[in-house]
């Protein structure tokens, strides 16, 4: 009897762990086949996930291999996403004043969300998602914080969705009518997408998009720019792993994330470092898609096991405030620190 | 006891305000990414100026991007009027529904509006109305009741007094029956003697 019970656990596990392997497949594929930067194989990948559940609705048996999928694939995605990431020798490059004014936009972005958080009265967790995916890098920030927040899948859906719109409307209309209005030059635009900008896909696509300025910098020089700013945002998840987590248990907690994380971002800066051609042109390409698919199959899981009435409670309508007005006070603080630096 | 009813976890309002907010900004990103590329190209194949293409580009930008946002605002604001128009009153029959739980039998419902609404808050007055004249026949009801009762506890007060009052001339004559036959006893006796 036992035996059979042990078959049946394994063979339900397996069947919903197949279908958010076959999502997350499917998420990776529609981005390599538009090669849009826009498209997202993790949003992709969850908004199908939440699709398929919708459809077929709360099935019992196959559940426990959609909670099973993030046990696994979060964690490689997070080993495989820092060595990609997590580079301190390319964040050594960006100059002293920028990083400030970054550190400066970084703050403000965590403290008016969290703060927005603590006054509309959200879940922690959801705050928590917000803020790190909003001011570090959205679906990316979300997967690895969900675990050590202990999040569960709606707080995860919720968060995710309310980044994805908010940067979505960020790229594609505010900041081009922010750029035109102010006549700023590509290189304070290309800065601002790097500062702001949730996704690292819509900050390639911010400056590819770049609307008609001042300035004769080179495009693919832009894009740099932009890059290395963005690349320095995701050192703040080095505080904000331990702070959320600390947070969340009300004692100082050191999640096995963080340490994930960091010795897979050192060993990633120190290949760079011995040779960074060979983790430019061989491991990069290598390690990329396999983050990539890990992460989408986890949030294809993550979709399946959220309930859309949830997306649409009280708690969605907050998040999408706290997600928008977190990326207006970051762009304005920006603005601020740029007028003051005297960069316009 | 006093009824209360616990928050709701989702509203109508809020999502009446995520379907329009959803509908005009997914469609203002994808109109501006669009409209953006086929103006870009345009220009291009005109083979205009740099410089006029920049200029011209700004003021596109501007003002498709501006549009979009005044748009967002205009359509939250119509939202929020809208839903406010549904929610409004459904607010004001929860809380006549909870005035009804709690014994306040005189609450009605204002709703001026001629629609469903209107009708589902005139359907509640006149629930209202009729649970409140049920219940004011079964206060006289109970009233006339009370008042038979007392009617009733007088009667057999009287009754019982009656009773008693026939009771205790039984005894006497009971009484006075013995003491006529003990005197009639006690004559024959000294009768008896005489002779």
């Amino acid at each position: 009897m036992k035996k059979s019970g042990y078959i049946n656990v394994t063979k339900d596990v397996c069947a919903g762990l197949l279908i958010a392997v076959v999502i997350g497949a499917a998420g990776y594929a529609i981005k390599r086949v538009t090669e849009s930067p826009i498209a997202d194989p993790l949003v992709i990948a969850m908004i199908i996930g939440i699709i398929v559940r919708t459809v077929i609705g709360e099935n019992r048996k196959i559940q426990p291999g959609f909670a099973f999928a993030p046990i696994i694939f979060i964690p490689v995605g997070i080993v495989f996403y820092a060595v990609h990431n997590l580079n301190f020798i390319k964040v050594l490059k960006v100059e002293t004043g920028m990083l400030a004014l970054l550190v400066i936009v970084g703050i403000v972005y965590f403290a008016f969300i969290l703060f927005l958080g603590k006054i509309l009265g959200q879940r922690k967790q959801i705050t928590y998602l917000i803020s790190t995916g909003s001011a570090i890098c959205g679906a990316s920030a979300i997967a690895i914080t969900s675990p050590a927040v202990e999040a569960d899948s709606n707080d995860t859906s919720i968060s995710l969705l309310s980044v994805v719109l908010a940067a979505l409307v960020g790229f594609s209309i505010i900041l081009p009518f922010l750029a035109a209005l102010f006549d700023i030059t590509g290189k304070t635009y290309s800065l601002l997408s790097g500062s702001v900008v949730q996704f690292t896909g819509l900050v390639k696509a911010t400056v590819k998009n770049i609307p008609f300025l001042s300035g004769d910098i080179p495009a693919e020089e832009l894009l740099s720019l932009a890059m290395s700013f963005k690349a320095t945002r995701f050192l703040g998840l080095l505080i904000a792993i331990p702070l959320f987590a600390s947070l969340v248990k009300g004692k100082i907690y050191i999640p096995w994330v963080l340490w994930v994380f960091l010795i897979s971002g050192l060993i990633g800066t120190w290949i760079y470092a011995v040779d960074g051609v060979f983790y430019s042109n061989v491991l990069i390409p290598f390690i990329k898609p396999i983050h990539d698919i890990s992460w989408s199959i986890a949030m294809a899981a993550i979709g399946l096991n959220a309930d859309v009435k949830e997306l649409l409670s009280n708690n969605g309508t907050k998040s999408l405030v706290m997600a928008f007005a977190g990326f207006f006070a970051a762009t304005a603080t920006f603005f601020v620190g740029i007028y003051i630096m005297q960069l316009f | 006891m006093v009824y209360k009813i616990k928050p709701p976890k989702s509203s109508l309002r809020n999502n009446i305000l995520i379907a329009f907010f959803l509908v005009i900004a997914l469609g203002g990103v994808i109109t501006n990414i669009v409209l953006h590329d086929v103006f870009l190209s345009a220009m291009n194949k005109q083979g205009l100026d740099k410089n006029i293409i920049e200029d011209v580009g700004r003021h596109f930008i501007i003002i498709s991007t501006g549009l979009t946002i005044a748009g967002i605002f205009a359509v939250l604001f119509i939202a929020v009027f809208l839903s406010n128009t549904i929610t409004g009153p459904i607010r004001k029959l929860t809380n006549g529904m909870l005035n009804i739980a709690n014994g306040k039998w005189a609450t009605r419902i204002e709703i001026e509006s001629k629609d469903e609404l209107g009708q589902l808050a005139a359907g509640f007055n006149l629930m209202a109305e009729q649970i409140e004249n049920d219940l004011r026949k079964i206060e006289a009801a109970k009233q006339s009741l009370s008042k038979s009762e007392k009617e009733l506890k007088k009667r057999v007060q009287e009754l019982e007094k009656f009773y008693n009052m026939a009771v205790g001339r039984e005894t006497k004559m009971v009484k006075l029956k013995k003491e006529i036959k003990k005197l009639k006893d006690q004559v024959l006796h000294d009768k008896h003697k005489e002779v």
